[in-house]
C-alpha cells in the first residue's frame, strides 16, 4: 500500500509544481528548484509503475486463529475464456 | 393380532408395492421443527397427502416452501407405524421451474433490504489505486487465474493477497464469510475481489445466502463481487459496492491501467519542462519590456530637455548685446576691450573704439561735456 499511496502522493505534487511553474507568483531560482524537485518525482512515479512488482500470496487462518502468508504460484490465463 | 404388527406388515406390502416416485401437488401446513425434519401435506382438489422430509435432505432445500406452492415432492410411501398414518417421506422438494430457489432469493432481499443493505447509497467508491489487493475464491479455480493475469497486465506493481475458500456446496458458505472476515480484517488490504466461474443455479447458491452478502456488506473495505457470467446475478452482487459481470472485469475494475498511468506521468513530466520554458520566456519579456520602458523615459526626458533648452537659448538671446546693438546702439571700448561706460573714463585726445553690430570705428574724444552741465566732448 505505502509504495501506491507513494505514487498517488507523487502524482499530486506533480501536479502542484506543474501548476506553480505555469504561474509567475515564483521567482526564477525558484522557479528552478521546483523543476529539479519535478524531474525527482517523475522518476520516482516512473520506477513505482515500472520496477516495482507485485508479491502474489496466500493468507492462511490456521486453526489456533494464527495467520500464515505464503507465496502463491497462479499460472497465466490462457486465452480469453468463451 | 396387535396393533404394532399390523402396522409394520401393511408397511412391508405398502413399501413393497411402491418404487420411488414423483408427486405433484400443493402445499399445506409446512412445520420446520427444531430437530430440522419438516412436517406437510400435499394436496389437490380432491385429496391431500400428508409428508415428512428428515433433517439431512431438508437441510438442502434453499428455503422453506410457501402455503399453496405447487411442488414435485420424490419419495417413497410409507407408514408411520406409532400413528398409523400412510405418508410420503419426501427426498427431494423443488417448486415448479426455479420457484423455491427465486422464492429464497426473494426472502433473503427483503430481508437484507428492509435493513437498507442492498440500498446503493452504501456503496463505497474504490480505492483509485490499490496497493494490495485480497481475492477470496478457490485457490485451483480459472476465476482466480483471470483475476491475477488482469491484474497483473494492468497494474504489475499490485499485490494480491489470496484467501482461499470453497464456492460450491455445503460449508462452501461458512468458508467465504471466513475468508471475507480474515481479508477484510488483514492490514493493507485495499479492497477486495470475491469472485468465481459460472455454474448451475445450485452450484452459485452459496453467494446468495444471506450470511455470506451480510458478510460482504459488512466487510470493512469495499467488496467487487463477480460470481458466474453476466447473466446471473446473485445476493451478494446486490450488496456488493460494484458488481463485475466476469472475473477479469473484476480485476479490470479494482486496478488501473498502468499504461494510462504513464502517459499521466509523461503529460505532467511536459507540462514540467513547459512550465519552465514559459516562465524563463515571461521573464525575458519582462527584462525587454522594462529596457524599453527605460529607454522611452530617457528619450522622453531628452525631448523636455531640449525644449527647455530652446526656451533657455531665446532668453539668452533677449540678454545678448548683438541684440542690443542691432537696435542701433553702440558700445566703445578702450585699446584693451574694456567697455567706456562713464565720462570719467573717456580723456581727450584718447583713442577708443566703437563697436557696432557690423564692424569697429576706430575713433578720438574731441570735446567732453557732462549730461547736466553740458560739458564738452565730440567723437571725431
Amino acid at each position: 500500500m505505502t509504495e501506491n499511496l507513494d505514487f498517488e502522493a507523487t502524482m499530486a505534487e506533480l501536479e502542484r509544481i506543474a501548476r506553480a511553474l505555469d504561474g509567475d507568483e515564483l521567482d526564477l531560482d525558484d522557479a528552478l528548484s521546483l523543476f529539479e524537485a519535478g524531474v525527482h518525482h517523475v522518476r520516482r512515479a516512473n520506477h513505482l509503475l515500472e520496477e516495482v512488482r507485485g508479491r502474489i500470496e496466500e493468507l492462511i487462518e490456521t486453526s489456533s486463529g494464527e495467520q500464515k502468508v505464503t507465496e502463491l504460484d497462479v499460472p497465466e490465463a490462457e486465452a480469453d475464456e468463451p | 393380532m396387535p396393533v404394532s404388527e399390523l402396522n409394520r406388515a401393511v408397511r412391508t406390502v405398502l413399501e413393497a408395492s411402491f418404487e420411488p416416485l414423483w408427486v405433484i401437488g400443493e402445499v399445506a401446513n409446512w412445520r420446520r421443527m427444531d430437530s430440522g425434519q419438516c412436517y406437510f401435506s400435499l394436496r389437490d382438489d380432491a385429496g391431500q397427502l400428508s409428508c415428512v422430509m428428515w433433517r439431512n435432505e431438508a437441510r438442502r432445500l434453499p428455503t422453506d416452501p410457501d402455503e399453496g406452492m405447487e411442488v414435485c415432492v420424490y419419495g417413497r410411501v410409507s407408514i408411520y407405524e406409532a400413528g398409523g398414518r400412510y405418508q410420503l417421506v419426501a427426498e427431494s422438494l423443488e417448486a415448479r421451474g426455479e420457484g423455491l430457489w427465486r422464492l429464497a432469493f426473494e426472502r433473503t432481499r427483503r430481508r437484507l433490504e428492509a435493513e437498507g443493505l442492498t440500498d446503493p447509497a452504501r456503496r463505497r467508491s474504490l480505492p483509485a489505486i490499490p496497493g494490495r489487493v485480497g481475492v477470496v475464491t478457490s485457490p485451483g479455480g480459472a476465476a482466480l487465474r483471470d483475476v491475477v493475469s488482469v491484474i497483473r497486465r494492468r497494474a504489475p506493481w499490485t499485490h494480491i493477497m489470496v484467501c482461499a475458500s470453497r464456492v460450491q456446496g455445503d460449508g462452501a458458505a461458512r468458508e467465504i464469510v471466513a475468508a471475507l472476515e480474515t481479508l477484510g480484517h488483514h492490514p493493507g488490504i485495499d479492497v477486495l475481489v470475491l469472485t468465481r466461474g459460472g455454474g448451475s443455479v445450485e452450484d452459485l447458491w452459496c453467494f446468495n445466502e444471506e450470511e455470506v452478502a451480510r458478510a460482504v456488506a459488512a466487510c470493512p473495505v469495499p467488496v467487487v463481487t463477480a460470481v458466474g457470467h453476466e447473466v446471473d446475478v446473485t445476493m451478494v452482487d446486490l450488496v456488493a459496492d460494484r458488481r463485475a459481470p466476469t472475473p477479469s472485469v473484476a480485476g479490470e475494475i479494482v486496478v488501473p491501467d498502468g499504461e494510462e498511468l504513464r502517459a499521466g506521468v509523461r503529460r505532467l513530466s511536459a507540462s514540467l519542462s513547459s512550465g519552465l520554458r514559459g516562465r524563463a520566456r515571461r521573464a525575458e519579456d519582462r527584462v525587454s519590456r522594462v529596457s524599453g520602458q527605460a529607454k522611452d523615459a530617457i528619450l522622453g526626458l531628452l525631448g523636455r530637455r531640449t525644449v527647455r533648452l530652446q526656451h533657455v537659448g531665446a532668453r539668452l538671446e533677449l540678454l545678448s548685446p548683438l541684440a542690443t546693438l542691432e537696435r542701433g546702439y553702440a558700445i566703445a571700448l578702450d585699446g584693451s576691450g574694456r567697455v567706456l561706460r562713464r565720462l570719467e573714463m573717456f580723456a581727450p585726445e584718447d583713442r577708443f573704439r566703437l563697436t557696432l553690430v557690423d564692424g569697429e570705428v576706430h575713433a578720438r574724444v574731441e570735446r567732453i561735456k557732462a549730461a547736466d552741465q553740458g560739458s564738452e566732448g565730440a567723437t571725431r
